[in-house]
């Protein structure tokens, strides 16, 4: 049994209900009572259509073509709409085939524990994952660098070991020194002792910085090589995963998570990790020794600033509140900024500068009112904290002269008191600090660990083949969507015979790009096999099969390099012979030498602009030099100049000579070389055939024909 | 002139709506039945009652209706019915809380008994104020949610939701 939920009832009220398939029967059901059932021997299809917000399903009857006579089967939001479509599609092949399959589980994208949406492309949810795991898969990722973390550990604790030294001999010194009747060891001089305390805690500073720069070396070496290993462990994965995947993420996303999560998780390593052991063992220890020392006085220091830092934490909600506003006020500022300097021309040509100064303005105004207000609860709230610091201090000092007045207390313990009392500060400040750092940690950790547990969704065959191949293309019966409930390819049979070019004809968003993702495996085929060289594409080895294949796009992407390395690019240690050979074919050559820097010329980002039709030669030299047995072309001829393209038309023809070759253009005569012409309409292969052929039946592609010289004629 | 860069509106006596067996969205108009309709608004968020276009199921405009008001009221309510199928935007009746993670924002929101949390990413181009209080939130899913006044939820809510307010 197949099912799925739907979650909205006919009124557009949300509900519980079920969708149910078994057998030839499909029943809906809506809070757990059978609403309709219906058999699937009357039905040709199923219907996903997608509203606003929203989507329905129908049942397409045998027989019964038209849209108006579909009987309604359910309406959904579109946290249900992948499901739904995963379940449409299988019953739709079903229908079709006579075959049933499980369709892909889509969990509905809700974190199982809390209930919260989780973000497209994550699996865990950032309020939810449990701390721990991520710390311990953490340590076991440290490898070989735990034992230098630790000894950078243990290095910090002795180093705060000597810290707290400090203060119990400047103790020593006020009572048994300095102050008068202090009882000395016997053979000791007061003068002799002084220099004896000073020279201890010269040598313990001295021995705790000597420390602290050991642990910190260890400490900052074990950070860094950690990051590294986990940068490049990412970047390996990303490298490795399906475009889909990739697609999923913005390159933003990916950057960041290479650079910026990493970076994170080093500084933590680097300052707050080893800090929080040593703040904690400091505010124990410390702790600890003034509450033995005098736990009066103790209590007094201690008490008062807990309290202003769960103040503080408290209306540190609504101050963030006043900074969130502050930022979008900002960031609104700066868009309007952007958008005028960018848009400068427009601006000019319609004659609305004052306009557009005006809404700068106000913009401007709205945020410089937000930052003041910010300003000014910021001004109010700091000092409180301080304040109440300054506070306990002060009433310590009261009631530790009055103990020392009333001879209670020596005088040694109160300067003890009052210097542990910084000790004391610093960690208690920091604490309030720590929880936002270690949840920005995490997030890093969850994020990092997700992209390594990806799994491709285009998967390596188990036993990956390397077979020659022969340059047939096939496809048979492909369907095939982006996303579940909007299918692109609907049912694609088509084979390309070897060294055959084949032109791909058909409007835009017809699917024709789409078919060429395939062969190139970034995607495979929902249901349908394509086969290249007589084997199924998830057979082969990934590698090879790109070897094999060359693209030359409409857009062109030169890396930062020279001419000379992005030709031979495909074939890295290309002779020079075989890469001038390359650009010849290519018709590049020409242009190439004429530059001042010949085929030294730095090209890519900041480098040469070589014009658009330049830049796609240099692709195409590219590709000449990889030699591939099957060559797609999409779009690779539009946008050009007609003197350009024909230069690029010649060295295609050449090109293509000996290889399979699939071209996709919107301008057919640039297809007029091919020897067959196939025409996809709406996902579905609508005309097949050679032009002549096809203008002779007068369908589709007469059509495009007839509107394409229309134009040019006009 | 092409008729297509005409822009009419249809005459109110002209056309008829009416539910068909299957409970589609109909339309008489000129004598000729058209089985089954959809109606599109031009200006979802400023004219939701306004201009309204209606299509054939291969997408092809039919008419444009100025106004629903200057329809009867039964037709007005077939229509209001029919908008409310393809616009579904549940409204908002309280706002719970709003949480903000790695740049995403998390509402937990009540949509009159139903409590739900919605994933809100990219929330200058997701959360639309339209005009005076109106707003509509789209989540990570392509929901959305609508808040018809900001102002009469109450003030604790406001609070949360204030500062992605322009």
């Amino acid at each position: 049994m197949v099912t799925a939920t739907f979650d909205l009832n006919r009124a557009g009220e949300f509900c519980a209900g079920q969708l149910c398939w078994e057998g030839e029967a499909l029943t809906v059901c809506l809070d757990g009572q059978e609403q309709a059932r219906y058999a699937l021997s009357d039905a040709a299809q199923l219907n996903q259509r997608t509203d606003i917000g929203c989507g329905r399903l129908e049942l397409c009857l045998k027989g019964l073509d038209d849209p108006a006579d579909s009987l309604p089967l359910c309406r959904f939001s579109m946290r249900r709409a992948e499901e739904i479509g995963e379940f449409c599609k299988a019953i739709n092949y079903y229908l079709k085939y006579g075959e049933a399959i499980q369709p892909k589980q889509e969990q509905p994208r809700i974190c199982q524990k809390c209930g919260r949406s989780l973000l497209p492309g994550m699996r865990t949810c950032f309020f939810c994952a449990d701390q721990r795991v991520l710390w311990r898969r953490a340590w076991r990722m440290l490898g070989n660098l735990r034992p230098t973390l630790l000894l950078g550990m243990v290095l910090m604790l002795l180093f705060n070991g000597i810290n707290i030294l400090v203060p119990l001999i400047n103790r020593w010194l006020m009572d048994h020194v300095l102050m008068d009747g202090g009882a000395l060891p016997a053979g000791l001089s007061r003068r002799d002792a002084l220099v004896l305390c000073c020279v201890a805690i010269a040598l313990s500073y001295a021995l705790g910085q000597g420390l602290l720069a050991l642990s910190n070396l260890r400490i900052y070496k074990s950070g860094a090589f950690f990051a590294d290993r986990l940068r490049c462990l990412i970047y390996d994965k990303v490298q490795n995963l399906s475009v889909s995947s990739i697609q999923k993420r913005t390159v933003g996303d990916l950057m960041k998570r290479v650079t910026q999560d990493t970076r994170q998780v080093r500084m933590f390593l680097n300052n707050m990790g080893r800090a929080c052991l040593e703040k904690l063992v400091m505010l124990l220890v410390v702790s600890v020794i003034l509450l033995a020392t005098n736990w009066k006085l103790a209590l007094c220091l201690v008490l008062p600033v807990p309290l202003s830092l769960w103040l503080f934490r408290r209306f540190w909600g609504s101050l963030s509140i006043f900074w969130e506003r502050f930022w979008h006020c900002e960031s609104r500022e700066r868009g309007i900024l952007h958008d005028i300097i960018k848009g400068i021309r427009v601006v000019k040509t319609f004659g609305t500068e004052e306009r557009e100064v005006a809404k700068f303005a106000a913009a401007a105004s709205r945020s410089a009112a937000a930052a003041t207000r910010n300003e000014r609860y910021w001004a109010l709230l700091m000092p409180v904290p301080r304040l109440a610091m300054y506070a306990s201090e002060l009433i310590m000092m009261y009631l530790g002269g009055r103990m020392v007045l009333k001879g209670q207390m020596s005088l040694g313990t109160l300067v003890q008191f009052t210097l542990f009392a910084q000790y004391l500060f610093e960690p208690l400040r920091w604490m309030a600090r720590f929880p936002r750092v270690l949840a920005e940690t995490n997030t890093s950790l969850i994020k990092l660990y997700e992209i390594l547990d990806e799994e491709p969704t285009v998967p390596e065959a188990r036993e990956p083949i390397r077979a020659e191949i022969d340059g047939e293309v096939r496809f048979e019966g492909v369907q095939f969507g982006y996303k579940p409930y909007e299918p692109v390819l609907k049912d694609v049979t088509l084979t390309v015979a070897p060294n055959e070019m084949m032109g791909l004809v058909g409007h835009s968003g017809a699917g024709k790009s789409t078919m060429i993702n395939l062969v190139l495996r970034l995607y495979d085929p929902d249901n349908g096999v394509l086969k290249i060289g007589g084997h199924d594409v998830r057979d082969y080895d990934y590698a090879f099969l790109r070897e094999n294949i060359g693209v030359v796009f409409q857009e062109t992407f030169l890396f930062a390099g020279t001419v000379f390395e992005n030709i031979a690019y495909a074939k890295p240690g290309a002779a020079p012979e075989e890469v001038f050979r390359a650009a010849r074919l290519a018709n590049a050559h020409e242009f190439i030498i004429a530059l001042p820097d010949g085929y030294n010329t730095f090209v890519g980002e900041d480098g040469h602009n070589l014009s658009g039709g330049e830049r796609q030669r240099v692709a195409l030299a590219r590709v000449v030099l990889k030699d591939p047995k099957i060559l797609i072309l999409d779009e690779a001829t539009s946008a050009l100049d007609p003197e350009t393209e024909q230069k690029i038309q010649q060295a295609l023809e050449r090109l293509v000579q000996g290889r399979t070759t699939i071209a996709i253009a919107h301008r057919l005569s640039t297809l007029r070389h091919a020897n067959r012409l196939a025409v996809i309409e709406q996902g579905s292969l609508a005309e097949l055939g050679s032009h002549r052929e096809l203008l002779a039946q007068r369908g589709i592609y007469y059509n495009l024909v007839m509107a394409q010289r229309q134009m040019s004629t006009k | 002139m092409e008729s297509g860069l005409r822009m009419e509106f249809v005459p109110v006596g002209a056309c008829r709506f009416y539910r068909n067996a299957r409970g589609f969205l109909g339309l008489e108009l000129d004598g000729r039945d058209y089985r089954r309709v959809s109606l599109r608004r031009a200006l979802p968020f400023t004219a939701p009652e306004r201009y309204i276009c209606v299509a054939d199921m291969e997408d092809k405009e039919i008419a444009v209706i100025e106004s629903i008001e200057a329809f009867d009221e039964s037709q007005q309510a077939l229509l209001r019915e029919e908008l409310g199928i393809r616009y579904f935007y549940p409204v908002v009746t309280a706002v719970k809380s709003v949480k903000e993670k790695m740049g995403s924002y998390y509402l937990q929101i009540s949509v009159g008994a139903h409590e739900m949390n919605i994933a809100v990413k990219d929330i200058s181009k997701n959360i639309r104020q339209m005009e005076a209080n109106r707003l509509i939130v789209t989540d990570v899913d392509g929901n959305r949610y609508l808040i018809p006044d900001v102002y009469a939820i109450s003030k604790k809510n406001l609070r949360m939701l204030e500062p992605y307010l322009y």
